[in-house]
């Protein structure tokens, strides 16, 4: 046994925490090892000066306690509330809606014949920086710039008729995913510059 | 070491609702139960502090903001079982920061707060309450001088070093809240502990 072993014995024999396997290992060892017990009497001794620290001075604990107990109830009129989550039940709906948005990506997809500049992804109409633009009328000139370089329309003629679209008019800063139900897709960029 | 006396009775085990049954209920609306909470961790909350802060009143202070702070807190507590631990690190890390603003704002070194290591003289303000309340009026010079000693070899101790002595070995807090509340195992407490030891009988290797 080394001194590290030893004194780490002795502090735990100091807590009451030693196992008496081990009790008998230091016993052992305090009655062999030269200077063991001059180590053993340096821990007792600031063990002793550790547990005479005075105690904390007498507090008034009853008007401590009212005193937190009207500070809580000054700032916190209502109790906490804990949320009972059911994380399944969120993890199964953010997947769904992760695999509609898929389904919206990938059918908006252009067909053969139909040219977009871009098309829409999950990412697309899930972004954060999302603008709306309504077309009214219909014919409305697009003024090109910074935030609207490029206008696509879909979703191509032959999907046209989808209730999800038929309303959604999504942007992202250079590109503009216009669907419309009662407008089958054109290319109509040009129209529209 | 002598215990504190207090007023009001100590809770029994066997009729007392569990930390996590009164953590429950507060969540649940019941208010006193918070109360309860209160009753049951005050005097842990203030011994911590005040062996970090020096006086009562800053250890006060930093009591009730800890509670405050519990009670908002509430819905994040992961194990209810663990309140007085949960509650216990709280008010370590509450009271760590007050001192460090308090050095911050006063330029002071703890030693100064707590009153000089030499005691033979007596400040009015600013010494420690240990040393200057709660001992005999006929307690030595040398023991007052050694008290100051062992606070300063104290302060020296890393954080989780200090608390560990402050909790386990003077304030007899049970290992598995200590443990809570300086994050690690059980085991590491006992590390803690005696490496604390450890350093402290280097420090006052003249004094053994």
């Amino acid at each position: 046994m080394n001194t590290e072993q030893f004194e780490f014995l002795l502090s735990q024999q100091l807590d009451g925490t030693l196992s008496a396997e081990d009790s008998s290992a230091l016993q052992a060892h305090l009655a062999t090892a030269p200077g063991a017990r001059r180590l053993a009497d340096e821990y007792q001794n600031l063990n002793s000066l550790l547990k005479s620290f005075p105690p904390v001075p007498a507090i008034d604990y009853r008007a401590l306690a009212s005193r937190i107990n009207d500070a809580i109830d000054n700032q916190y009129a209502a109790p906490p509330i804990r949320l009972n989550w059911n994380w399944t039940a969120i993890g199964s709906g953010l997947a769904m809606a992760a695999c509609m948005m898929l389904a919206v990506g990938l059918w908006m997809r252009p067909a053969t014949g139909i040219r977009h500049s871009v098309v829409p992804t999950v990412a697309a109409i899930a972004a954060p920086h999302i603008e709306v633009a309504v077309l009214q009328p219909e014919d409305a000139k697009l003024e090109i710039g910074p935030a609207l370089q490029r206008v696509s329309v879909g979703p191509p003629v032959n999907q046209s008729n989808s209730p999800i679209l038929s309303e959604a008019i999504v942007s992202r800063p250079n590109t503009l995913f216009i669907a419309k139900a009662d407008q089958p897709a054109q290319d109509t960029s040009q129209s529209l510059y | 070491m002598e215990r504190q006396a207090t007023d009001d009775p100590e809770p029994t085990e066997t009729l007392s609702p569990s930390d996590g049954m009164l953590v429950a209920e507060t969540l649940g609306g019941r208010r006193s139960a918070f109360d309860e909470l209160i009753q049951r961790y005050q005097r842990q909350a203030i011994a911590v502090s005040y062996r970090l802060l020096g006086n009562t009143h800053d250890a006060s202070e930093v009591t009730q903001d800890a509670f405050l702070k519990a009670y908002s807190s509430l819905t994040s507590l992961q194990k209810p079982e663990a309140f007085g631990g949960w509650l216990l690190r709280i008010v370590s890390n509450l009271s760590l920061n007050y001192r460090r603003g308090r050095k911050t704002r006063s330029q002071l070194p703890l030693d100064d707060v707590l009153g000089p290591i030499d005691s033979g003289q007596t400040q009015a303000s600013g010494r420690s309450e240990w040393m200057s309340k709660s001992g005999d009026p006929s307690r030595s010079m040398e023991s007052r001088e050694m008290g100051g000693r062992l606070q300063q070899a104290l302060s020296q101790l890393p954080e989780k070093q200090r608390l560990a002595i402050t909790m386990f070995t003077i304030e007899e807090m049970a290992q598995k809240d200590i443990a809570e509340a300086l994050n690690c195992s059980v085991e590491a407490v006992k590390w803690h502990v005696f490496q604390g030891r450890k350093k402290l009988k280097e420090l006052l290797k003249d004094y053994l």
